[in-house]
């Protein structure tokens, strides 16, 4: 594994972690509480402002800035999910072949075929809606790619002789998976994850946006739900949607350049635009 | 019978059919036995099946019938923790050394692990003074200089080495050796062979595969000789080469150039 | 033919390659000079590293792009490494006309989706190719040669074993009729029987049309049986030039002599069998003596500070080291 393009990572990864320290520090920079009204409803940027307020006038930048919060947590904890199952099925599917292969990528397959988004809506309408539920669902929904990914990365490195030598002279298959594959696909999957938290992110915001968020919360998907339910578009309230939109655009570009920045430097390279699968697209269910 | 030999019966390894065709007979009942102090060689050519039979010992081709027993124990038999742990008197030296150690690993871990797996040498500080005995063992001298090394700063020969000294570290009974010398250069070659036979001194069984005769003449004192999954010709060295029986041991005899160390030989044909 | 005059002159030929990510750039092949006359098989042998390979793929221009290099070579009296003819010119024609290659994996370089017969009527020259009829007997023929069935020009490559293949490459290689053949160890991933039918057709084919063939091999063996002269190299430089009957003599250079014995014989015993101690010198430095000095067990004072210079000490031998020098003086 090696970075292929430096400028492009470095990019990406200054893209995140910037928007990692603002979700930390949301309560320290936030100019004023998103519970409390400042102004007037959809009041336009001004100085005090910048970017507006939202319809019950409440500062929008502190607004965005707590979404960041929420947003991450939900990417970052649905992504760890995601990663860990996916991982352990790759690395276990890929290394034992044969009936355990066939079984995991069946179950694999299952959870391929099976439309993501309409599923999470349907969990999320049966479970409530949660940011907990929301990081359960996106976990459990979107570890398929990095499944497959490993598994064919590790299934070409369980036939390397380095491996068969750990296993000649008596290594047991934890050891070997331990200590001989995985530090040779580690760096896919860290690669990997940063994908996963791109769509995460994505799911996320297209799950509140869809109402199935409690409104309560604050994350960039409900500034948007919320915009969109209080018309905010026919009012000119620009303000009241674009800056979210943009942090989730921001966040996705981040995390592309990062994961593309990465090459396999085995024979089996994975360009980040498989692992995406074409999924990033949502309608809204009204139809509005 | 003898104890802590290796006895080979009746062994059968068949390869699962392919897409076209059917199983592959890789090895069709050989029966071997070797030795403690004996340095044995299997020669033949690629398909012959010899590496199958090192591959079988070693726990990694699965055996279709037939017995690889140590001692009074049937290692075809045994599965999982117990067969990995009755196989560590039988310990492989592979054919690419280049290949064969993790290169991310330092040389000390790769010749250490064989130990750890083993649960050999109770702390560190014993595990370490083991290394650097077998690393010296194996010409790696002084091991302080090589055992934080990786294995790109190092020789194909002295990767050889150390694929030798984690093979020995763990006090074997038999090394298998799979073309133990193919993948180096000439002039390193002997230096890893004489190392192998150091160990038969002290007490090993060596089975070297290899497709080089007159190496395998050399060093060993049996060859058997494979062609198609069968063992068409075995004895002493000396016998094989000197005065072979099998007409393919006499093919591959023929086949091999010589150069003739004491007298000149003639160029062209 | 013209006169006596050497088909391949290659004098003080220098090759460095690019280095790798910071390091100094490589030395690879140090003043090498060497003909090869009509008809005549010379064999260059060395361990990985000595820069056997890259004189070879010098000769054809096949080194990476970022190679430099130095010195002639002249193939019938025209320099092909640049000087007088136009450089691409004259490496393409000779290239494609009067050097054939094979390298130890042409048999891996056949093109999988057309047949063997197809691979081989490209490879004729343009004149030979007018007649379809005539082109069509030729490429039998030339299968026959290598000794292969007429059918081997329907079959795809994948149908092929790897000796087969290995005859094809030789068989493409020889389609043009080259003057000079370039085979850098073409039998090395051959099983020994099927190595052995290979070398035994190599050695027919250039028997009969008397071509040139430069042998480059690490097995010193094969080498001397199939080669009129052999050049040994060691870390880029060539140490001794030698009829294969004398290379095995005491007259030998100290290397050449520890290689052969580093190499069983059929018959050799195992403490006869030894290897040399310490590792060939880094090619990225400059070598003030002999590079095979510190490994040297005949060295002495001179050796160090001066490269020995390649001098005739018999018949057809020259040998580049000190020690022989002075022996040669006293005898």
């Amino acid at each position: 594994m090696r970075v292929r393009d430096h400028k492009a990572a470095a990019a990406g990864l200054v893209i995140i972690v910037a928007f990692g320290l603002l979700a930390v520090l949301a309560d320290v920079i936030a100019p004023s509480s998103i519970h409390q009204q400042v102004g007037p409803v959809f009041g336009p940027p001004s100085r005090g402002h910048v970017l507006g307020l939202d319809d019950s006038g409440a500062d929008m930048l502190s607004l965005v800035l707590m979404g960041t919060r929420v947003s991450m947590i939900v990417g970052l904890a649905s992504t760890v999910i995601a990663v860990a199952v996916g991982g352990v099925v790759g690395v276990l599917a890929g290394y034992f072949g044969g009936r355990v292969d066939a079984w995991l990528m069946r179950l694999t397959d299952v959870f391929l075929v099976v439309p993501i988004l309409p599923l999470m809506i349907v969990v999320a309408a049966l479970w409530g809606p949660s940011v907990g539920h929301a990081i359960l669902i996106i976990g459990l929904l979107s570890w398929t790619p990095t499944a497959r990914v490993m598994r064919s990365q590790v299934l070409a490195t369980r036939e390397r002789a380095f491996v068969r030598r750990a296993k000649a002279f008596g290594a047991g298959h934890m050891r070997i998976i331990w200590h001989h594959v995985f530090p040779r696909v580690r760096g896919l999957l860290v690669a990997n994850s940063v994908i996963v938290l791109a769509s995460a992110i994505f799911f996320e915001a297209a799950l509140a946006f869809l109402g199935l968020e409690s409104v309560t919360t604050t994350s960039w998907g409900t500034l948007i739900a919320n915009a969109f339910n209080r018309a905010a578009s026919s009012a000119g309230a620009w303000w009241a949607f674009v800056p979210p939109g943009a942090c989730i655009a921001l966040l996705v570009l981040g995390c592309s350049l990062v994961a593309m920045s990465f090459e396999d430097a085995g024979s089996a390279r994975v360009p980040a635009s498989h692992i995406f699968a074409g999924r990033l697209e949502v309608t809204r269910r009204d139809g509005q | 019978m003898r104890p802590m030999g290796l006895n080979i019966r009746d062994l059968v390894i068949d390869y699962p059919a392919r897409r076209g065709s059917g199983a592959t007979r890789a090895v069709d009942g050989v029966n071997l036995h070797l030795d403690r102090g004996e340095f044995v060689g299997i020669v033949g050519e690629s398909g012959s099946g010899k590496s199958s039979i090192a591959n079988a010992i070693m726990g990694l081709a699965p055996v279709t019938s037939g017995e690889i027993s140590l001692g009074d124990t049937n290692l075809a038999a045994l599965r999982g923790k117990r067969a990995r742990h009755a196989r560590r008197p039988l310990q492989l030296v592979m054919q690419d050394p280049f290949e064969a150690l993790d290169p991310h690993l330092s040389v000390h871990r790769l010749v250490e692990e064989p130990l750890v797996v083993h649960k050999l040498g109770r702390s560190r500080e014993e595990r370490r003074t083991r290394v650097r005995e077998a690393l010296e063992q194996v010409g790696l001298s002084p091991a302080e200089d090589f055992e934080g090394r990786r294995p790109h700063e190092l020789s194909g020969g002295q990767r050889q080495r150390v694929c030798v000294a984690a093979a020995l570290i763990v006090d074997p009974h038999v090394v298998i050796a799979d073309e133990p010398v193919s993948m180096l250069d000439v002039s390193v070659r002997a230096g890893v062979l004489h190392m192998l036979d150091a160990s038969r001194r002290r007490g090993n069984a060596v089975l070297m595969i290899t497709h080089d005769l007159p190496t395998a003449a050399a060093f060993c004192d049996r060859l058997i000789v494979m062609h198609q999954g069968r063992i068409v010709e075995q004895g002493t060295s000396l016998q094989v080469v000197g005065n072979p029986s099998h007409h393919y041991t006499r093919e591959l005899l023929d086949a091999t150039p010589a150069l003739g160390r004491q007298s000149a030989s003639v160029p062209g044909s | 033919m013209m006169g006596s005059d050497p088909l391949l002159e290659v004098r003080d030929l220098n090759v460095w390659l690019p280095a790798a990510a910071g390091g100094p750039r490589v030395h690879i092949v140090r003043d090498v000079s060497f003909t090869v006359g009509r008809g005549e098989r010379l064999g260059v042998v060395g361990e990985s590293g000595c820069g056997k390979s890259t004189t070879l793929l010098s000769l054809v221009g096949l080194l990476p792009a970022r190679a430099a290099v130095s010195g002639s070579i002249r193939l019938d009296g025209v320099d092909i490494l640049g000087g007088a003819a136009p450089r691409g010119q004259a490496l393409d024609s000779a290239r494609g006309r009067d050097i054939g290659v094979v390298l130890q994996s042409s048999m891996n370089t056949l093109n999988p989706v057309y047949r063997v017969g197809r691979q081989m009527l490209e490879a004729l020259r343009p004149e030979a190719r007018a007649d379809t009829g005539q082109a069509r007997a030729r490429v039998r023929d030339l299968l026959e040669r290598v000794g292969l069935p007429p059918r081997v020009a329907r079959a795809f490559p994948h149908e092929l074993s790897g000796g087969m293949r290995q005859r094809v490459a030789i068989a493409l290689a020889l389609a043009p009729e080259p003057k000079l053949l370039l085979a850098d160890e073409p039998t090395t991933a051959l099983d020994t029987i099927v190595q052995a039918r290979v070398m035994e057709v190599l050695d027919a084919l250039c028997a009969e049309d008397q071509m040139s063939v430069i042998l480059v091999s690490h097995h010193l063996a094969l080498a001397a049986r199939f080669c009129d002269r052999l050049m040994v190299m060691y870390a880029g430089r060539a140490i001794e030039h030698a009829a294969p009957e004398k290379i095995s003599t005491l007259s030998s250079h100290p290397y050449t002599r520890l290689l052969l014995a580093a190499t069983a014989d059929l018959g050799t015993r195992k403490d006869a069998v030894v290897s040399i101690p310490g590792a060939p010198p880094s090619l990225a430095l400059a070598h003030t003596g002999c590079p095979f000095e510190p490994r040297c067990p005949e060295r002495f004072g001179e050796c160090a500070d001066r490269v020995p210079p390649l001098d005739q000490i018999g018949a057809d031998h020259h040998v580049g080291c000190f020690a022989r020098h002075t022996k040669g003086d006293l005898a």
